[in-house]
């Protein structure tokens, strides 16, 4: 698959080496120019965009290429919303998956049409969450037996 | 200034920079108004006489809007510094709120494509610096 990966933040490593490693061709879109030397130091496979992804100018340079999927890993919510939006206007891609880190959000983006979204609050609390069961079952018992 | 208002559209400003606290001590004397910025500071920068509402909240959550009555909202004006923030904020509220006046203010003049793109109505200042030299030109 062509994988686009757009967003603002260093958190893309573990993605792009499995992708990678699963032999999908990956584009990586980050404003900060040092983590994308360093990403095209470390993968020679990898193809590496610098600039904002919100900026339409180099949304343009790759409208010719037929991406399968978008990933907005931004840590910001809006950030991610408005990948998703360009990437569905502009670059006619389908399949569109965000990390939404307000749960609130994560409605707003399937509403407008994004495929697919990671929320790291709900993650985090659903473990948080049966540890919580876990110790009130426990405590319940303790109670019970006197 | 207490008395009732006359026309009473409500309006949203997100951002209270120099811009939104300008706006919305200009649109409060007549119409509601709720500015939301996630600095309770910057809320010091309002007209001394501003009759609106505050809210102290981040724009990145949605949630934020709704509790500030996105769903009742005749206008929103995004002028928060950041051009990708104004951008979703205008996007969900004409695709998700369907409020029927959506304004951005730009920062950075690069993003101008973007927001045509996406038909978002904006203005930046050199916008207003060039029609006013114009006219002068004319003159």
């Amino acid at each position: 698959m062509k994988i686009l990966i757009a967003g603002n933040g260093t958190q893309s490593l573990n993605i792009i080496n499995s992708l990678l490693d699963k032999k999908h061709q990956v584009t990586i879109l980050n404003e900060d120019s040092n983590y994308c030397q360093q990403l095209a130091d470390q993968y020679e496979e990898l193809d590496v965009l610098i600039g904002n992804s919100a900026d339409i100018s180099i949304l343009e340079k790759i409208r010719t290429q037929k991406f399968d999927m978008a990933i907005a890993m931004s840590s910001f919510d809006s950030e991610n919303f408005v990948i998703c939006e360009l990437c569905k206007n502009i670059l006619h891609i389908q399949n569109t998956v965000a990390i939404v880190s307000c749960p609130h959000n994560a409605d707003i983006f399937k509403k407008s049409g994004v495929t697919g979204t990671i929320d790291l609050n709900d993650f985090i609390l659903s473990c948080i969450g049966s540890n919580i069961t876990n110790i009130a079952a426990k405590t319940a018992n303790v109670i019970r037996r006197p | 200034m207490f008395g009732i208002k006359k026309n009473t559209c409500y309006i949203i400003i997100a951002g209270c920079g120099t811009l939104g606290a300008e706006l919305a001590g200009k649109f409060a004397e007549e119409n509601e108004v709720t500015i939301i910025d996630n600095n309770i500071n910057a809320f010091e920068k309002l007209p001394y006489c501003y009759n609106g509402f505050t809210f102290n909240g981040d724009v990145n959550n949605a949630g934020v809007l709704e509790e500030a009555g996105i769903q009742n909202a005749n206008a929103l004006i995004a002028v928060t510094g950041n051009d990708v923030l104004n951008i979703f904020l205008s996007l969900i509220s004409k695709k998700i709120y369907h409020v029927e006046r959506v304004y951005a203010g730009l920062t950075d003049p690069r993003f101008r494509d973007t927001y045509s793109k996406l038909e978002i109505k904006t203005l930046h200042s050199s916008d207003l610096w060039l029609e006013a030299f114009r006219r002068e030109m004319s003159l």
